[in-house]
């Protein structure tokens, strides 16, 4: 069952980026970059990791861009490289801190003007779903907000179908527990 | 308003406040030989909310490996550096009891007196994919004694160390997949270490009884005398069905030898689940003190002030709350992100991160030894110094009086990108000084339970 295994390493770097594929990326970041930095700000609630994160998740396309075996494909990429930048900032957080961000978020950190476009209702919601472990988030947000398929969220995820499907109806009740709602 | 509604809307609402982003910035000369894009970056507003891994996104790491090496030794120097200039009684800012003395470099000598453990081992991110393997390091030389990966369909997801340095137990979770799988389930290991030897690491399988399917670990230890495991756990919180509760968090003790149970403890009314995650599996700090017969944790798991309490194993009883009693608590104003009692009772070591918002210059995160006996801080051990706009110390092993092993980390920017991390250090905390240790780590998340030793 076991194997001795040496330290793993990452690949070498891709050695060339060929002509154009500045121009290609930086049309598919004019097209989508606003939306994949709205799915970063919902999954962790700072515009400037979000903005972080997005910027890195298309240079990573840009490094990648003549190894990527399906350039049709590139937003697919962009939406899982977005949603591992997330787990990535937000795995380092631990179980207490993620409990204490159910309490309300202090107004000092909240623009007034944020303040009121999200409401307090919104915030509690928002509190409790990033309270959600990563999948279960994960699986909420892709099909709540992008409303993407299963089978879309899975490819998103790297997870299977029935994955995403337990997760989303696992975050929904978690989440319904939180606020005290009836399923 | 249904919950689907409110989810939706608070979604929405969310992403209505993002209404414009900076243009995308790419680097003009080939990958690999790139330098990092001069692009501006914010700071967090809510630091504690976005603190970086070790290791950036998918795609990002291959053609930054060099300069996160290069930004690695000079993150090493840097720090070496400034644990020399760390002034020796320099009061705390807040009146606080300050360091004993000056930060030794790296190649110092292990403090004399009472046993550092010489072994530990690590659960360290291999790869892009979230597996965990296990890897055995001799800490004084940085020579890997063996690494093993989880079984198929399975990470380590945590571990213990008895006091000889040379067991230890693991735990593999599976992997959830419905519904070609059932909900995730723990295998146990023994690891047994012969440094020298033709087989210097061996893992073995053990059969603890009982389920922990859908459980989440929150504490493991080890006895003394290493024939008795202890395993702190909430059942049911990894839902089976969405309609099961989570279950009342549960200690339980084993025999290491035929895996039997012998003893469980429960609390009373079940704690919420929320929040829960598949974390590191020693989160409540579980530890078995020297005499043999107590053990040691924090409860309940999400208080801000964690109470840490003690359970007499020998002493009749059913009840996690009513037959353990608090021991000690946080002093208010002081927070530990996270904690452990050593062995003899007499002490408990937190260690601290920064505030949100401020980074290290509202507070450095620090080792801090707190007294049982008058609930009161004792010393500050060591306190990193530097700036750093995100920083946590981890109380990876305690032993006894106010020696530990502790992890530091230091981000320079609470930003995404590589090479946020700028420290990742292991090192001997004794008072005034962080002796480091040849332990690497790859990846993140190292809470308590994924490094001992």
């Amino acid at each position: 069952m076991y194997r001795y295994v040496e330290p793993l390493t990452d690949a070498p770097p891709d050695p060339y980026t060929p002509p154009g594929a500045r121009q290609r990326v930086a049309a598919l970041y004019q097209a989508h970059a606003l939306g994949l930095v709205k799915l970063a700000k919902i999954m962790l609630g700072d515009q400037a990791a979000a903005e972080d994160i997005v910027q890195d998740a298309f240079l990573g396309l840009y490094r990648k861009w003549p190894s990527l075996e399906d350039q049709e494909r590139a937003l697919a990429y962009l939406r899982a490289s977005v949603l591992n930048g997330c787990r990535t900032a937000y795995r380092g957080t631990t179980r207490r801190d993620r409990a204490l961000r159910l309490a309300p978020v202090p107004e000092d950190m909240v623009s007034a003007e944020e303040s009121a476009l999200i409401g307090e209702a919104n915030r509690e919601v928002m509190a409790a779903l990033r309270a959600l472990p990563a999948r279960q988030r994960e699986a909420v947000v892709l099909r709540y907000y992008l409303d993407l398929s299963e089978d879309q969220a899975a490819q998103a995820m790297h997870v299977s179908r029935g994955t995403v499907k337990s997760a989303t109806s696992r975050g929904r009740a978690a989440l319904a527990r939180m606020l005290k709602e009836d399923q | 308003v249904s919950i689907d509604d409110r989810i939706r809307t608070a979604i929405g609402a969310t992403a209505a406040t993002v209404r414009e982003i900076p243009p995308l910035a790419l680097p003009d000369d080939l990958p690999g030989t790139a330098p990092l894009p001069a692009r501006p970056r914010r700071r967090s507003r809510r630091a504690g909310l976005t603190r970086p891994g070790g290791r950036g996104p998918r795609g990002l790491g291959t053609w930054l490996i060099p300069l996160a090496a290069a930004a690695a030794v000079l993150a090493v120097a840097a720090t070496l550096a400034a644990l020399r200039d760390i002034p020796g009684t320099r009061p705390t800012p807040d009146g606080s009891p300050g360091p004993a003395s000056t930060a030794a470099p790296t190649a110092a000598p292990l403090p004399a007196g009472p046993a550092v453990p010489r072994y530990g081992v690590t659960l360290s991110v291999e790869g892009r994919v979230p597996i965990r393997n296990a890897i055995v390091v001799d800490a004084r030389t940085g020579k890997h004694l063996g690494v093993f990966a989880p079984p198929a369909n399975a990470t380590f997801a945590g571990l213990a160390a008895a006091q000889d340095d040379k067991t230890f137990i693991l735990d593999a979770m599976t992997f959830w997949d419905p519904p070609r799988t059932g909900p995730p389930s723990h295998i146990w290991y023994l690891l047994r270490l012969a440094p020298g030897s033709a087989h210097p690491a061996r893992l073995t399988r053990i059969p603890i009884a009982g389920s922990f399917s859908a459980a989440e670990i929150v504490g493991l230890a080890i006895s003394p005398d290493e024939r008795t495991l202890a395993i702190l756990f909430q059942p049911d919180v990894i839902d089976v069905s969405v309609k099961t509760p989570p279950g009342p968090i549960t200690l339980r003790t084993y025999s290491l030898a035929t895996g039997k149970a012998l003893r469980t403890w429960t609390e009373p009314v079940p704690s919420s689940a929320a929040g829960t995650t598949l974390d590191s599996d020693n989160t409540d700090s579980l530890t078995w003190l020297a005499d043999g017969r107590t053990l040691a944790f924090t409860y309940p798991s999400f208080a801000a002030r964690q109470t840490v309490r003690t359970l007499d194993t020998a002493s009749p009883g059913a009840n996690l709350v009513a037959d353990s009693r608090p021991a000690f608590q946080v002093p208010a104003g002081r927070a530990c992100g996270s904690l452990l009692m050593t062995p003899d009772g007499q002490t408990v070591i937190c260690g601290t991160s920064t505030g949100a918002g401020g980074g290290c210059a509202k507070g450095q995160p620090e080792f801090d030894a707190y007294s049982v006996a008058t609930g009161q801080l004792d010393r500050v051990l060591y306190r990193h110094q530097g700036s750093c706009a995100l920083g946590s110390a981890t109380v990876e092993w305690a032993g006894t009086g106010s020696l530990a092993i502790g992890l530091v980390e230091t981000f320079k920017s609470v930003s995404i990108s590589v090479p946020a991390k700028d420290a990742n250090v292991v090192g001997v905390v004794t008072p005034g000084e962080l002796t480091l240790l040849h332990v690497s780590l790859t990846g993140d998340d190292y809470g308590p339970g994924t490094v001992a030793f």
